[in-house]
């Protein structure tokens, strides 16, 4: 008898619902797409052993995997409330509230997976599009087949998170009757003490984050610095506009002539405190990842523009080699750059800087005003916790040579041409002449910094043999640089679309279940003589609030995040950024759209309701 | 002197319960009568007779499908949307079953919510405020919020809030339809002192006989129509028991 309940009530009440289900297959495209890049990173990573771009799909799912998890949990959420309103009178008739969930689940499921087979059929079409794309840049076409697995591994990581997601709401529903989004409304007065030193604290974090990020700049220290500046942005934001709002408070005449307006958006903010942290945070990363990615790609593409430097080869050996030997391995040596570890004394394993003579610098710079006698000079700081001039090196090498940064490539063009100014150079110290002369002949572990052009039919195996630690080809790996920035590119926009729709699906469903609050709400200010023009004016500001307050200040916040991580890394941002000022613009013109077709839907609610 | 006049009232409401076909559903059938200024009226029937219905009509706040309602003389039909709410915001006094409080407002907030929207001086906001706070006691409880107060309580303060703006017409929807006996007292002693002593008019809407038994005039509709009209010229407990007779008989 449930059974036929619960499938006559689908089938009638799917078209109410069909956005939850909507939403879920957006999900599942998505997710199809991110494994088939899986199996490219897979298949990349078996053919080369130094393949950023795997590691960074691997992140990308994961990315894609708590995101997802955290969407369908919501939107499970949203659909139990709503629907558990609809089932009231089985609850009432005596019906076991775990009976009730069991059947909600079922319900769920069941759309589930319908969304699963839409998403699948609507992801095939977009790997389709994809492979496409990729195989014209010069993806082989084994690569970008679609297996079996794809299907089998999307729906069943899918169909996990669903499960995941009844399992914790299953402890939620055990409890009838208690309101899952009930918000006290005097919560505001409850933390009147604490807004100032959260506001402080959150600013005195922002602070000590950038000064630890100036002096020990490091991707890991960075992507920590970013979950602490996510954080303190949030306490700053969000006890900030309590301030704000008590000190206006005091003003009495301002507050009671803005009652209406000013009590219902500090209401909305903290009823819906969860969900604009939510929000804040993916439009942070949104925007940072793009920042990031798009400042990367542009540089490429402006790379393609500017004048090539005349080296095609770059190559540091690890013993002093005489040039024969370095031509044999195919390397025409134009010039040949002697440099010195110099070793700190309480760490003899690594050199501690990178030594080069008066003249070298001055072949590397053009420089010369600079220098006087010993004199250092110091140029990179890349790994800054350990201030480790091998690692510098090799890491800037090594990074020119692949395509997760091709910032460090240009950065690695500006200190051979010198085009970084004195204040920014790190790290290697310029010896007089003859001093270099002197420590250079009475060390044993020389090493010597190669540029020079390499030829198209050289001998690879000679060329492997001879021991040089790094090279990077230019016109080779530009081309792979390009095609891997495309993927990633690629995968930043399914990264920023997940987002988008879990903001958007997030919104939506709150404002969907409080739909008949905000009813009731409109009703009583009829009632007590408000004008139609003012209770609509009352909702745009709120539907505005809800949405453009975390994407503004997120907006702001990554920004001057990015900047200032932009500077410490020393890369001009503005000069990359045509790319993601277009990715920005569309993302805002995105947004007020979905915000006119929320609070249309609203108002003509609240109006004809 | 005739505060409103409801002259040949019809209202129907129209609903699709499958595709081409049309409900039709009268809820006011030519409803005829006036309510004098100052008077006390209560206004009883069973579920669906069209209690509710005259109510919002006469608040302005749905449109009938037929016929006129006076205030005053003054047709409300003609008046436009914002005439409307000027007419809600400064003639009427709304008091429902469920308070209608805001939750996220204090009391006292609440109370000044119709006032502020009429934009008057604070001073005199305050003033007002504080003046019916006294009077209905809920002076002490002006800075809690609605949750934190009894029914009674909150519909006293919906009672003040409703005559804030100092209206002429009072419209009271089962007022006391969620409140304990108790409570319930001292509600319909707050309307019949605000009819009383500020000489409001009082249009109340019951189920309960013995609340009805405090109104001047009891009119019963059945169907949207009026059955019947009774005048309370007697003492209040003779008036309850033949209210009752006519309800059995009803």
């Amino acid at each position: 008898m449930l059974l036929k309940i619960l499938l006559k009530n689908f089938r009638s009440s799917l078209k109410d619902y069909l956005l939850f289900f909507i939403h879920q297959s957006l999900m599942v495209v998505i997710f199809f797409v991110m494994t088939f890049f899986f199996r490219i990173a897979f298949k990349v990573s078996e053919m080369d052993d130094v393949s950023s771009l795997a590691s960074f799909i691997y992140t990308a799912v994961v990315i894609v995997v708590i995101i997802t998890l955290v969407s369908t949990n919501m939107n499970l959420r949203n659909y139990l409330m709503i629907r558990n309103k609809d089932y009231d009178f089985l609850a009432i008739l005596g019906i076991r509230p775990q009976m009730l969930y069991l059947l909600l689940c079922v319900e769920f499921a069941m759309g589930s997976l319908l969304a699963i087979l839409v998403g699948l059929l609507g992801g095939s079409f977009c790997v389709l599009g994809i492979a496409d794309l990729l195989g014209k840049s010069g993806f082989q076409n084994d690569i970008l087949m679609v297996s079996i697995w794809n299907y089998l591994n999307s729906s069943f990581i899918f169909i996990v998170i669903v499960g995941i997601c009844m399992i914790v709401n299953c402890r939620c529903f055990s409890r009838p009757g208690k309101k899952t989004n009930s918000e006290s409304a005097m919560e505001w007065e409850s933390y009147k003490a604490y807004d100032l030193p959260f506001l402080l604290i959150g600013g005195l974090l922002v602070i000590g984050i950038l000064v630890n990020l100036w002096f020990y700049y490091s991707v890991l220290n960075s992507l920590i610095s970013m979950m602490l500046l996510v954080g303190s942005a949030c306490l700053i934001v969000f006890s900030g506009s309590r301030f704000i709002f008590k000190k206006m408070r005091k003003n009495k005449k301002w507050y009671y002539q803005n009652l209406l307006t000013s009590n219902r958006m500090m209401y909305q903010f903290n009823k819906n405190k969860k969900l604009l942290f939510t929000i804040f945070s993916l439009n942070f990363l949104i925007f940072y990842l793009m920042g990031s990615i798009t400042a990367s790609y542009g540089t490429l593409i402006n790379a393609e523009d500017q004048e090539s430097y005349p080296y095609d080869a770059v190559a540091i050996s690890e013993l002093k080699m005489d040039e024969n030997r370095i031509n044999q391995s195919g390397i025409t040596a134009f010039e040949t750059i002697p440099i010195l570890p110099v070793y700190d004394s309480n760490d003899n394993r690594e050199p501690h800087y990178w030594g080069i003579s008066l003249n070298s610098y001055f072949k590397l710079t053009g420089k010369e005003e600079a220098l006087g006698g010993n004199e250092i000079i110091l140029i990179s700081q890349q790994e800054g916790v350990q201030n480790n001039a091998t690692t510098v090196m090799k890491r800037a090498l090594t990074m020119a040579g692949s395509s997760s940064n091709y910032q460090i490539q240009k950065y690695f063009q500006e200190i051979i041409f010198g085009k970084i100014s004195n204040k920014n150079l790190n790290n290697i110290i310029v010896f007089s002449d003859e001093e270099f002369q002197q420590q250079y002949s009475d060390a044993n572990n020389e090493m010597t910094l190669f540029l020079g052009k390499i030829s198209m039919n050289f001998d690879k195996t000679a060329f492997d043999q001879s021991n040089l630690l790094v090279t990077v080809y230019k016109q080779d790996m530009l081309q792979q640089i390009k095609n891997e920035n495309q993927i990633m590119f690629l995968i930043f926009i399914l990264l920023g679309l997940i987002m988008m729709i879990q903001l958007g699906s997030s919104l939506y469903f709150r404002f969907f279940t409080d739909r008949n609050q905000f009813l009731a709400d409109a009703r009583f200010l009829k009632q007590l003589g408000m004008t139609d023009k003012g209770i609509k004016k009352i909702y745009t500001k709120e539907t505005a609030m809800l949405i453009f307050l975390p994407i503004v200040t997120s907006f702001l916040w990554s920004g001057f995040f990015f900047c200032a991580e932009m500077k410490f890394q020393n890369v001009a941002f503005l000069e990359n950024s045509g790319l993601f000022m277009a990715f920005g613009i569309s993302y805002f013109l995105i947004e007020l759209a979905f915000y006119k077709i929320l609070e249309r839907q609203l108002v003509s609610h609240v109006s004809y309701g | 002197m005739d505060i409103l006049q409801i002259c040949s009232l019809k209202k129907k409401y129209r609903k699709k319960i499958s595709k081409g076909t049309v409900v039709e559903t009268v809820a006011i059938d030519d409803l005829n009568f006036k309510i004098e200024s100052g008077s006390f009226i209560s206004i009883m029937g069973k579920s669906g007779c069209g209690k509710t219905t005259l109510l919002k009509l006469i608040g302005g706040l749905d449109t009938p499908t037929e016929g006129e309602i006076l205030y005053k003389g003054k047709p409300l039909t003609k008046l436009s949307h914002d005439q409307l709410a000027q007419y809600r915001r400064e003639q009427i006094g709304f008091v429902f079953q469920d308070y209608n409080l805001m939750d996220s407002l204090t009391i006292k907030e609440n109370i000044m919510l119709p006032m502020l929207l009429d934009n008057k001086k604070l001073k005199e906001i305050e003033e007002s405020v504080m003046y019916y706070a006294q009077r209905f006691g809920i002076r002490k409880h002006l800075n809690k919020y609605p949750g934190e107060l009894s029914g009674g309580e909150q519909q006293r303060a919906s009672i003040c809030r409703a005559l804030s703006n100092n209206p002429k017409l009072i419209l009271a929807d089962e007022p006391t339809g969620n409140l304990d006996s108790q409570s319930s007292k001292e509600v319909v002693r707050c309307l019949k002192e605000m009819n009383q002593e500020l000489r409001k008019t009082v249009i109340l809407v019951t189920h309960d006989p013995y609340i009805a038994s405090f109104a001047d005039e009891v009119i019963l509709l059945k169907d949207g129509m009026i059955e019947k009209r009774l005048v309370n010229h007697m003492e209040k407990d003779k008036f309850f028991k033949i209210l009752i007779e006519h309800l059995n008989a009803f």
